[in-house]
């Protein structure tokens, strides 16, 4: 197979989400080099705490030392090989193995072998990396948000990251005590097709009024006099700005792409309660607290930022005016699981945070009005992308017309281009043909 | 008994078990009719969940969203349903808790199994539902309802039937 036949301008083969093979690459070139989302680290507060994810469909764990250090380490046992930690998330001091219980730090070092006689030909010895739970070759964090590298060498975080930085200071800088911090729970869900695929919907303008279309509808004719205690407040709102026209996409939405397959898409809603929330009975209280942190002229620069879906490539897609991060882990070809996180702003009234916890509701939550439609459309598209008669899938929308705004990063015609595709596909002929 | 109650468990059952068949026979219109106008429908994502507020849910829906909703599932352009799920469920193990005869309210515990079939796979959900019910002008109501899945904490493909 030579890959590169498979990535033209404007064109990909139907291949690149559909062959095993292909998916077994991804993992090896790809997943197992590029930077990969970990979690953050308000997600293990104190030493002792961790959390269990995975990198390139390899069980891992992010630990909080007693030294306050950040460590992330394979889930395994340096003896038998047997994942060690099997709560998704918890607090021990120590790490038991179930098997022969064997022992090791927050930060991976074998501390204690039981019935260590017998041992001595194999060299075991408490302490030896050898036999701990071994460190992955690279972590690091950016402002909070931990990634690693399976990959001893490469790009550091900051140059992976490029300026997409900016959507992550814009989520942190929202928050007037200076910090956020995850909480509320995972909503989690699987669908039946290729992980790149949601890297595409989540920047995709022209897929709302035609995927989105049963519950736009929905929304648009509900009597707002009926009683809402919040939830369907919002959630009526943002399904009813899905149906904004193709119009609007063209003239106010914009998209930029990044090195290394970043992308986000900006300036999307020009709702001020979900923008700015200027007329939530909490955004008084809420301003006040910002402006009295940042100052008036900061506060406002702060509010007056509008992006929407940021992904990450190849692992997370975040939104950074609505505190929700979606982590994306491939399972096979056609199967992906996506986790959903919500911030809580430090110093912002409690009623903000409910409000994010409702808009999760709507985007992320499994059974969805909204979400539920994007996901059949991954279904379906592993199932049509099965039929011969054309090999080609077509990235082209907007081609042509993308301008170079700073070194490296593309603005798109409008909201309605496919340039983060193009973008993503052309970083990932990068790695793969490596 | 003595005292005339406001109901009795053969009652509150036959109400369930026509909440059910509402639901099997997707009469959406039929089944919001059974909510009282400032109703509740609550899915949590874990048996744990002690609000709907501060955590995230596979669906919590106030009056407004639970309406919006069941509108989507009546509308022709809803993909994920096309074709229509299919749904067979049982409800079970009926108990009263909380009575409270003065203002004619209850809250009741039941046990369910659903098998959904949709696009040629099955699937089964399976747990605990609590109503909320009141008793008025002749007719139950329910006020609020709570479905713990006994999967509720696990990885699920989208869901768009209701329980």
């Amino acid at each position: 197979m030579n890959i590169d036949q498979l990535v033209e301008a404007g064109r990909v083969h139907r291949r690149v989400y559909l062959d095993p093979d292909i998916f077994d690459l991804e993992l090896k070139k790809l997943f197992s080099v590029a930077w990969i989302y970990v979690g953050h680290e308000s997600q293990v507060p104190n030493p002792g705490d961790y959390y269990c994810t995975e990198i390139a469909c390899q069980p891992v764990i992010m630990t909080r030392n007693v030294d306050n250090s950040i460590h992330v380490l394979f889930n395994r046992c340096g003896h038998r090989g047997a994942k060690v930690v099997s709560d998704e998330s918890g607090n021990s001091d120590i790490f038991t193995c179930c098997y022969h219980g064997w022992s090791y730090s927050n930060d991976g070092k074998l501390i204690a072998v039981p019935q260590p006689r017998g041992y001595e030909k194999n060299s075991v010895k408490i302490g030896d990396p050898a036999f701990g739970m071994a460190v992955v070759p690279r972590f690091e964090s950016y402002r909070g948000f931990v990634f690693a590298s399976l990959s001893p060498t490469g790009p550091s975080l900051n140059k992976f990251l490029g300026s997409i930085t900016k959507s992550f200071d814009d989520l942190i800088d929202r928050a007037p005590g200076g910090d956020i911090v995850v909480q509320g729970g995972v909503a989690r869900h699987l669908y039946r097709g290729n992980w790149k695929l949601i890297f595409e919907n989540l920047c995709d303008g022209l897929h709302p009024n035609c995927v989105h279309k049963s519950s736009i509808e929905a929304a648009e004719n509900q009597d707002d006099s009926v009683f809402s205690d919040g939830a369907g407040e919002i959630g009526v709102r943002q399904m009813r700005q899905n149906g904004v026209p193709w119009s609007f996409w063209e003239e106010s939405v914009g998209l930029w792409a990044f090195p290394y397959g970043h992308s986000y898409l900006g300036d999307y809603h020009d709702d001020e309660k979900l923008i700015i929330e200027r007329k939530n009975p909490f955004f008084k209280a809420y301003y006040s607290a910002l402006k009295k942190a940042k100052g008036k002229n900061k506060a406002e620069k702060i509010l007056s930022i509008a992006r929407w879906n940021t992904n990450v490539f190849p692992t997370i897609s975040f939104m950074s005016q609505f505190r929700q991060l979606r982590v994306i882990r491939p399972l096979s070809v056609d199967k992906t699981e996506v986790l959903g996180f919500c911030f809580r702003l430090k110093g912002a009234p409690e009623a903000m945070f409910h409000d994010t916890i409702r808009f999760a509701n709507i985007t992320n939550a499994v059974a969805s009005p909204v979400l539920t439609d994007d996901l059949e459309t991954y279904d379906r598209i592993r199932r049509g992308l099965e039929a011969q008669g054309n090999d080609w899938i077509s990235t082209g929308r907007g081609m042509g017309k993308d301008t170079e705004e700073e070194r490296g990063v593309l603005r798109a015609e409008n909201g309605l281009s496919e340039l983060h595709i193009r973008n993503m596909f052309n970083v990932w002929l990068s790695y793969l043909s490596k | 008994m003595d005292k005339k109650t406001c109901f009795t468990i053969q009652e509150i059952e036959t109400f369930l078990f026509m909440e059910a068949r509402l639901l099997d026979e997707r009469r959406y219109s039929d089944w919001l009719k059974l909510f009282s106008l400032t109703a509740w429908y609550w899915v949590p994502i874990s048996k744990e969940q002690e609000n709907p507020y501060d955590h995230v849910s596979i669906i919590y829906d106030d009056r407004k969203l639970l309406e919006t909703r069941l509108r989507r599932l009546n509308n022709k352009n809803i993909h994920a349903e096309n074709p229509p799920t299919q749904t067979s469920r049982i409800i079970g193990n009926v108990t009263l808790e909380n009575i409270d005869e003065t203002s004619c309210i209850v809250d009741v515990s039941s046990q369910f199994q659903i098998v959904e079939f949709r696009g040629n796979r099955q699937r089964i959900f399976a747990g605990k539902i609590m109503h909320h019910l009141s008793f008025n002008r002749n007719k139950f109501f329910i006020d609020g309802k709570r479905i713990d899945l006994v999967n509720a904490e696990g990885m699920m493909e989208g869901i768009t039937i209701l329980f």
